[in-house]
């Protein structure tokens, strides 16, 4: 998985920073976590890394909704999640990607990040998603009803290159299964209906 | 946004329908067959004669929640556990997946495209490992289970577990999931539509309602049942 750059928590109290960097594992999302404690300050950390994940309590937004949304449009790689612990003008709530709660489990904590980073990367989708000169020869052989081993032999690669192009596909199209993927090559023109096996 | 909610044994099991309506699925599986009233949980598992640490360790993963909590659970809940996993097989042999099948065969009736007619193929394809899988669940696994369960109560002789052990069963645990994700991603993100929206909006929703049981229930084998098993197992073989 992809790592960002920091995750930023613009949050005073200093134990529920502290207890916040505890529970996120930043080792799965972000190469560091820094505390801060203003929108000027937020936005040198910006400067620096754009790819980032921000976590503010939606208070101090409230009395500084005009920075907020110019930060918003400013920096449009970075995710803005609300660490919300008493109740929040929903409006407000609704101009974040995100929403974790004090009540929240560590898991739904980690699980609301990293889905927020997933997210993002989706941002670039119609270059992402476009599979290499590469990966649609791979998926051709496999919807045909090839072996790794034998596309190997054919394309003239090693087994474990056509697993890593196989996992570039799956990754890309959201399909794991052979059979699925031997579906999604017909739905685009990558193979003929009489070329191919459903077998698997 | 969603609370962050957890069943005790003082919540009304009515109040957690209306909150998470996917929990009449657990009920079900629990033939929970009369209605809810004002019941507690409490209320609910002694008419039922349901442990509460068994209902509400479920309950909970039934609330989305990642780990079920059981420390209190114990060798006696296992024809329960069982019993409920049973009840889930029947779900989606004779209920869910024959649903789907149907549903898929009005799209191809409205979409003759040839990418529909490979969807009805792997469709078929896919429910025949279905049947295959829980099929051996039915009647290897639990069986041996069961048995494990009735030899440890001493009324009945240990299985023979030379030649069959939970760890198979835990081997034999290959990945529905992963096709049916597949199935979800083809029809939202890749097969094109002719006239066959509506039936596509009902399939999709019938296929979501799949997805959610069937995360809990791999959730419910592996972190509930198969342990306990294994204890009992071991416990047998330590006497022999």
């Amino acid at each position: 998985m992809k790592l960002i750059a920091s995750i930023l928590i613009l949050e005073s109290s200093s134990i529920l920073y502290e207890g916040l960097a505890q529970v996120l594992q930043p080792a799965q999302h972000a190469r560091k976590v820094k505390q801060i404690f203003s929108f000027q300050e937020l936005e040198s950390c910006l400067e620096l890394h754009e790819d980032s994940v921000v976590l503010i309590n939606p208070y101090s937004v409230q009395y500084n909704l005009k920075e907020f949304q110019q930060l918003r449009s400013k920096y449009l790689k970075v995710s803005l999640i609300a660490f919300c612990h008493w109740h929040v003008d929903p409006k407000i709530i609704s101009q974040f990607d995100a929403v974790i709660t004090v009540q929240d489990t560590p898991e739904m904590i980690n699980h609301t990040v990293s889905q927020v980073i997933q997210s993002k990367k989706g941002d670039t989708i119609s270059q992402n998603l476009l599979l290499s000169d590469r990966e649609i020869e791979v998926l051709q052989l496999l919807a045909q009803g090839f072996t790794n081993k034998q596309i190997a032999y054919h394309l003239n690669i090693s087994v474990h290159t056509v697993n890593t192009h196989r996992k570039n596909i799956s990754q890309k199209t959201g399909i794991k299964s052979v059979s699925g993927l031997t579906i999604y090559a017909v739905t685009n023109n990558y193979v003929t209906i009489d070329q191919i096996t459903l077998a698997h | 946004m969603a609370t962050q909610f957890f069943i005790h044994a003082d919540t009304e099991v009515a109040q957690v329908v209306f909150e998470y309506p996917h929990f009449i699925l657990f009920l079900e599986h629990f033939n929970i067959d009369t209605p809810l009233q004002s019941k507690t949980v409490a209320e609910i598992c002694q008419q039922y004669q349901i442990s509460e640490a068994l209902f509400i360790a479920i309950g909970n993963l039934y609330l989305r929640h990642e780990v079920a909590d059981s420390t209190a659970i114990t060798v006696d809940d296992l024809p329960t556990i069982i019993h409920f996993l049973n009840n889930t097989h029947r779900y989606y042999l004779d209920d869910i997946y024959p649903k789907i099948e149907r549903a898929i065969q009005e799209i191809q009736q409205l979409n003759d495209s040839k990418e529909i007619a490979l969807l009805e193929r792997f469709f078929e394809l896919y429910f025949n490992e279905v049947r295959e899988h829980l099929n051996y669940e039915l009647e290897v696994a639990h069986p041996y289970i069961e048995q494990l369960y009735k030899a440890a109560s001493d009324t009945e002789i240990a299985p023979n577990m030379m030649t069959y052990s939970v760890s198979d069963y835990v081997e034999h645990h290959d990945d529905i999931e992963e096709k049916l994700d597949d199935l979800v991603n083809l029809l939202v993100k890749y097969l094109p539509y002719q006239k066959d929206f509506h039936i596509r909006r009902s399939l999709f929703l019938t296929l979501v309602e799949l997805d959610y049981d069937l995360k809990i229930h791999s959730k419910i084998e592996e972190q509930i049942l198969i342990p306990l098993a294994q204890n009992v197992e071991q416990n047998l073989k330590r006497k022999q």
